[in-house]
């Protein structure tokens, strides 16, 4: 029950942090995600079913925030975290760096994408999908989640190393 | 007979689908309003940490500028020992507003006063998420000002406690305007990828300088004419064409932006 309600607030912290801080800082800082890297680390390192608490409450947070229909960004995440999970057990299944670093690029390339299209759907109709300043921005926010990603893969290494975090499994890192 | 926690998941994804017909449906304004109101004190204490993240990349880079700046930040510091932190963000938000009721008065504008949760500054899209709504009178369409008539935007989305404020400098957006102390509308000022608005359609007989004060003109519904936009910094010509470009800087300081005027109704 702790543990549920750790991760609830956790969730709401986190969700709130990408909206009010990230989203504002200078660009392209702002084009950081932390929730897709939280949720690698779920399909990495946890076994446990807290990240459906998180997928939801992230989720629900991102979609207010972003004015989308509620459930939205919840679908997003759990299409992620399946399609992560049924990549990193069929081709990678070891949480070496390189298997972090391609799930993330994929996962982060796979969301990003479907928020960009829909997004382009909503406020400016299907004509607007080739706008070479939005898919270079797409691009761009690629590259830096992916490097933001591997900054917090060595963070997370070292967190865990010094503090013995119960909460994901230290002897698989 | 299915296993417990595939039933578990059925049962949630059911649940996610329920929740995304009622949101279209318009069914859960209430659940926003709430979360609005839950986050404001978390989304506060984030702005001012974003503030002070953004004020470090702000930095003055002349040799003036700095030594102007040691000595503002000693005064600060001889100060800031008898200020609380939280007294000091008091009257911060007293000065802001007396400020911005000042030239509301003045003007005599009916405006709806919100405090900002937060600002998103991606290339794509720029908005701001302020903490009142509907039930405050807000309407879509309306324009949003901060500090002494600098217009920053327009309301895009609203909910019954937030509304989605779309700045001058998204690239979707589009206002008519004109330069200060003229009486017609010259041209579109439009939102682009940068920091920068683009001024288009500007007849190329008319004459525009450098340095020129961009308004608002009152060619649009609810948007009253005299709003400060920014300010001219570069003009094109493109050959024979029949209109110049413009590009103009705005005059406010988006990043800096606590509390904003959104205002619903005005005397003609």
């Amino acid at each position: 029950m702790i543990k549920i309600i750790l991760t609830l607030i956790i969730a709401f912290l986190v969700a709130l942090l990408e909206v009010s801080l990230i989203w504002s800082l200078p660009f392209p800082a702002n084009l950081i995600s932390i929730i897709i890297p939280i949720l690698i680390f779920f399909i990495v390192f946890s076994k446990s079913n807290l990240h459906w608490i998180f997928i939801v409450v992230s989720g629900i947070i991102l979609d207010v925030f972003t004015f989308t229909p509620i459930g939205f960004h919840v679908v997003l995440f759990i299409g992620a975290y399946y399609i992560g999970r049924w990549i990193y057990y069929n081709y990678f299944a070891s949480p070496s760096f390189i298997s972090v670093i391609l799930l993330s690029a994929i996962l982060i390339t796979l969301t990003k994408s479907i928020e960009y299209f829909i997004n382009t759907i909503i406020h400016g109709g299907l004509y607007e999908i080739l706008n070479f300043e939005e898919l270079r921005v797409l691009a761009l926010a690629i590259i830096v989640n992916v490097l933001f990603m591997a900054a917090f893969y060595w963070f997370f290494r070292i967190f865990v190393r010094i503090f013995k975090f119960k909460f994901f499994s230290y002897e698989r890192i | 007979m299915k296993p417990k926690s595939s039933k578990k998941v059925n049962l949630l994804i059911a649940g996610i689908i329920l929740l995304i017909i009622l949101s279209v449906l318009g069914l859960l304004g209430f659940a926003r309003d709430a979360i609005g109101f839950v986050s404001y004190p978390v989304q506060t204490t984030y702005q001012a940490f974003s503030r002070g993240i953004n004020s470090i990349f702000d930095k003055e880079s002349t040799e003036d500028d700095l030594r102007l700046r040691i000595q503002e930040l000693e005064a600060q510091l001889t100060d800031a020992t008898t200020d609380f932190v939280e007294l000091t963000a008091l009257r911060e938000e007293n000065e802001l507003l007396k400020k911005q009721l000042n030239y509301i008065d003045e003007q005599n504008y009916a405006d709806v006063t919100a405090k900002v949760l937060t600002y998103i500054n991606s290339p794509n899209e720029k908005y701001l998420i302020v903490n009142k709504g509907l039930h405050h009178g807000i309407q879509e369409g309306q324009p949003v000002m901060s500090g002494d008539g600098l217009m920053i935007g327009r309301t895009a989305e609203v909910e019954n406690r937030i509304t989605k404020i779309a700045l001058i400098t998204d690239p979707r957006s589009k206002v008519p305007v004109k330069i200060l102390g003229e009486d017609k509308t010259i041209g579109i000022a439009s939102g682009s990828y940068g920091a920068i608005l683009k001024m288009e359609l500007i007849p190329t007989q008319e004459d525009i300088k450098v340095n020129d004060i961009v308004v608002t003109s009152n060619l649009e519904e609810h948007i009253p004419a005299n709003l400060i936009v920014g300010m001219i910094n570069e003009i094109n010509i493109h050959g024979n064409e029949p209109f110049k470009t413009a590009l103009v800087e705005p005059m406010a300081d988006f990043y800096n932006i606590q509390i904003v005027s959104i205002i619903i109704g005005y005397d003609d």
